[in-house]
């Protein structure tokens, strides 16, 4: 279980300081998978940064299965999250091949040694990841990422992000930058791998359908707070309106 | 001079620079293409190591000895190099060129101007003459032995799981982060290693023309990156372990137009610094028109591919 | 594409060296290492070029002179090197590293090709020689200054306690200078205020500091950088009044007020002296490296008129007697 406790972040800016996340309270369990919305602004991309220790927080804590991480740095908590970027760019590297993507995935979170990167038994594991997307990448392993389109990147980035199972899945809009087809296929490809692993996911989205359709709970994140944690029963039977009722009640509450 | 003078002094001249220039090559490789750093610490670091090698020579140390403590030092100085980044948060182009002044003094107070092998001490290579009686012999081979060892090792290196995560620290250090690699100390030993293979290089420089200057290292991150360019233009860029084949090939490439520039009549007390800049130039240019290709080139290959998906 | 425009530029490359085998094997082959294009350095090598004429050896009829100017660059000097070493029946360097560059060339080749150098301050510190006498192949000119005598200078002049000297601390030859003019302000009782430099930029700002700090006198030793930025120090030291000794007559021609210089063409007819007695058989390693002993004063009187500072009629007569 995740829990993240009291969660404030404040962003010093010239001339003022800018409240970004308010006394956040969150608790994950196994196995959820949370879709999370809100405006721009209100914190949601701030916040998995601080989940992933991209950045402190000013106050609060993290903790995973009453491990407290609030102090560690992003790369020492690397072994707990799997992290897919909105950007396809960000999640891999262009000039260097997929194998070689996949072998620096394969060893997060552990110690990196002298020993060969590019062993040949680690090929059967990438194979056996690569086969069920169907994109022929099996067959492709030493070819450069650069040559492969933006959905075929994230697909490689989301199933980096799970190769070492993480107690954390971490999605920020990572079908944002990608065509409606190409979305809809990473989008399947993420609830399949989510599933097929038992795994603990938080995925962003900009996307209300989707937001509606994927996980067992939403949480609608406005002005740094979390304003509706909705579970699987009433999610199921949610519509886009009921969201943006929420939302404007929200802001009414604020004013 | 005539056709069998010209031979052996391409046949000579030739291998003994391109083989101690690959190994700077090779440093400033790391650095500036590996680590993603333009460390300006280079020029000065080079003679550092010349010269505190063969002042060690001169107190008495052996010269095998002699050259590893000057890599040693060299790693030192690689290292303060990458903490002033790490620690200090200053700009890296900036801690390499606070490096590169502060090594001035030293410098200086070591060499006082050119520090010469004392007589009666030997270097490496005089000891190794004394097995092959020639001594140009004997310093090829030394040094074709070394890079070649050199020039293995970094293939090993680069392919083990920390060369790996060293490449992926300089290239993308969210995703490296992200995947649990420690940019900050990847950085610090991307930067000892780059400064220990210029120490080395200037180590052996130092000993193999028995002397050295304050200034011996001018040009060296010129002449480093014009044979990494070189190389990058000549061979292209399709895999790692090709990258470092094509370092030796473009070292020996560059000093073989270099020569024939210089012994080609008249050409060379008038015309050699305009050639040599010429030289440089048209190397960066083509270097830069290729990546400006190959960019386009990926553009329509990424747009082809959308329109098939 | 590309292999091929590089398999044709170097093929080009090597179609121009056929010029090269063209040349004369008869003709004694002299190879001149010159480390930087410097008045001084020049002038050491036409006294050189013009005293081999006037004994016999003139370039194209019995001798074929091959000139290399690295400008500084040691890879280039190292080369040059080399090539000079194996295409040459003598070598001669001028300046320091590249008379150790030539040395070292014709060492590596076992060969005992004569090694002549020139303008090297300290020939034993450098390590070229071990001694004048004993010193194998390598034989030639040094142009230590007359320190002593310009410092002696100063006191022909009123009230001046306070010098300041100028010049690169990475030139051998200026650090060698420097401590010989330390050792001559500390028995006259003159306070010698160090205003080294590592580049030529750093001139005006080291100056101005002495300046400021009250010196009464510049000394400026054969050095190169400083050399080459006399015309931007002559103002300077007009509109400030300062008595500046130049141990170049070049530099004080170009800004300073007087000084007895090394006279570089003197030197480079004395080296050509013994290249001509080892072209004609002489065993170079008999030969005595040799001083300069012929120390001319320069007096620039533009800088007495403009500052309105007398000139001591001793100094007057000597001058013009030189």
């Amino acid at each position: 279980m995740i829990e993240l406790k009291n969660i404030v972040k404040d962003f010093d800016s010239a001339n003022s300081i800018n409240h970004v996340l308010k006394g956040l309270n969150l608790k994950i369990n196994d196995k959820d998978f949370i879709t999370v919305i809100g405006s721009n602004g209100s914190g949601k991309s701030t916040l998995l940064n601080i989940i992933a220790g991209s950045f402190p927080p000013t106050s609060g804590q993290i903790i995973f299965d009453g491990e407290d991480v609030t102090k560690t740095k992003e790369h020492q908590r690397a072994h707990l999250i799997g992290r897919v970027f909105q950007d396809p760019n960000t999640g891999t590297i262009g000039d260097i091949s997929i194998q070689e993507n996949l072998a620096i995935a394969l060893k997060r979170g552990e110690k990196r040694t002298l020993r060969w990167a590019l062993k040949k038994e680690y090929n059967d594991i990438y194979v056996r990841q690569l086969k069920p997307l169907n994109l022929g990448l099996e067959t492709r392993l030493g070819d450069k990422i650069s040559s492969l389109s933006g959905g075929q990147r994230q697909s490689v980035t989301l199933l980096m992000a799970v190769l070492k199972k993480p107690k954390l899945l971490l999605l920020d809009e990572h079908t944002a930058a990608l065509d409606p087809k190409t979305s809809k296929k990473i989008m399947a490809l993420t609830e399949k791998l989510i599933e097929d692993n038992g795994l603990t996911a938080m995925m962003i989205t900009h996307n209300m359908k989707d937001a509606i359709r994927y996980g067992n709970r939403l949480i609608m994140i406005s002005e740094g707070r979390i304003i509706a944690d909705i579970r699987k029963d009433k999610k199921d039977k949610l519509t886009i309106d009921d969201l943006y009722a929420q939302f404007d009640k929200a802001e009414k509450t604020e004013d | 001079m005539n056709w069998a003078s010209v031979f052996y002094f391409l046949g000579t001249d030739v291998p003994l620079q391109a083989l101690v220039w690959v190994i700077v090559a090779l440093g400033v490789f790391v650095a500036f293409k590996v680590l993603g750093v333009a460390d300006m610490s280079v020029d000065a670091l080079f003679p550092f190591s010349a010269i505190l090698s063969l002042l060690l020579i001169n107190l008495g140390v052996p010269s095998i000895l002699a050259l590893l403590i000057a890599v040693i030092a060299s790693m030192g100085v690689g290292f303060i190099n990458s903490a002033l980044h790490v620690y200090l948060k200053i700009d890296p182009l900036l801690a390499g060129i606070i490096v590169m002044i502060a090594l001035y003094t030293p410098n200086l107070l070591m060499a006082k101007g050119t520090i010469s092998l004392a007589s009666g001490k030997s270097t490496i290579f005089i000891g190794l003459n004394s097995l092959f009686h020639n001594m140009i012999a004997s310093k090829i081979f030394l040094m074709a032995i070394i890079c070649l060892a050199i020039l293995i090792l970094a293939y090993w290196f680069f392919g083990t799981e920390l060369g790996l995560s060293l490449r992926a620290s300089g290239k993308n250090s969210s995703m490296s982060k992200a995947n649990g690699i420690n940019t900050n100390g990847m950085y610090i030993l991307g930067l000892v290693i780059s400064s220990a293979l210029i120490g080395l290089a200037g180590g052996l420089y130092g000993q193999l023309n028995t002397y050295s200057t304050n200034d011996s290292g001018r040009g060296s991150i010129v002449i480093g990156l014009a044979i990494i360019f070189l190389g990058e233009v000549i061979f292209g860029n399709k895999s790692f372990k090709f990258s470092l084949l094509s370092l030796l090939v473009a070292s020996i490439i560059y000093w073989l137009i270099l020569d024939i520039i210089q012994i080609l009549p008249d050409f060379s007390t008038t015309y050699l610094n305009l050639t040599k800049a010429i030289f440089i130039t048209l190397i960066v240019c083509v270097y830069e028109l290729k990546k400006t290709a190959k960019k386009k080139l990926s553009i329509r290959k990424a747009l082809i591919i959308k329109e098939e998906n | 594409m590309k292999k091929q425009l590089t398999i044709f530029g170097l093929a080009a490359m090597c179609s121009s060296l056929v010029s090269l085998s063209g040349c004369g094997n008869s003709l004694k082959q002299i190879g001149i290492l010159q480390v930087i294009t410097h008045d001084a350095l020049g002038a050491d090598r036409q006294g050189f070029i013009d005293q081999l004429e006037k004994e016999g050896f003139k370039d194209g009829e019995n001798i074929s002179i091959k000139l290399q100017i690295p400008e500084g660059d040691s890879p280039t000097e190292t080369s040059m090197a080399n090539s000079l070493a194996l295409s040459s029946d003598l070598v001669f360097g001028i300046a320091t590293s590249s008379s150790l560059a030539l040395k070292k060339a014709v060492s590596d080749l076992g060969a005992s090709t004569p090694v002549l150098y020139s303008a090297v301050t300290d020939p034993v510190a450098a390590g070229l020689i071990t001694s004048s006498t004993d010193h194998g192949n390598v034989v030639g000119t040094s142009d230590a200054g007359p320190t002593a005598k310009n410092i002696d200078l100063f006191t022909q002049f009123s009230s001046i306690d306070k010098i300041g000297i100028l010049y690169n601390t990475a030139e051998q030859n200026s650090i060698i200078q420097k401590n010989e003019a330390q050792a001559e302000c500390d028995v006259k009782g003159i306070t010698l205020i160090d205003g080294g430099v590592t580049a030529q930029n750093e001139i005006a700002s080291s100056l101005n500091s002495m300046i400021a700090q009250g010196i009464k006198g510049l000394f400026i030793p054969t050095d190169n950088t400083v050399a080459a930025a006399m015309v931007s120090i002559k103002e300077t030291v007009i509109a400030n009044k300062i008595i500046t000794i130049c141990a170049d007559a070049a530099a004080t021609k170009n800004g300073g007020s007087l000084g007895y210089s090394v006279d570089y063409y003197t030197l480079g007819q004395t080296t050509g002296k013994m290249a001509a007695k080892i072209l004609n058989g002489t065993d170079p390693s008999t030969i005595e490296c040799s001083l300069s002993d012929s120390f001319p004063l320069e007096l620039n009187s533009d800088f007495f008129t403009a500052t309105g500072i007398s000139v001591p009629a001793a100094i007057q007569a000597e001058a013009e007697a030189d």
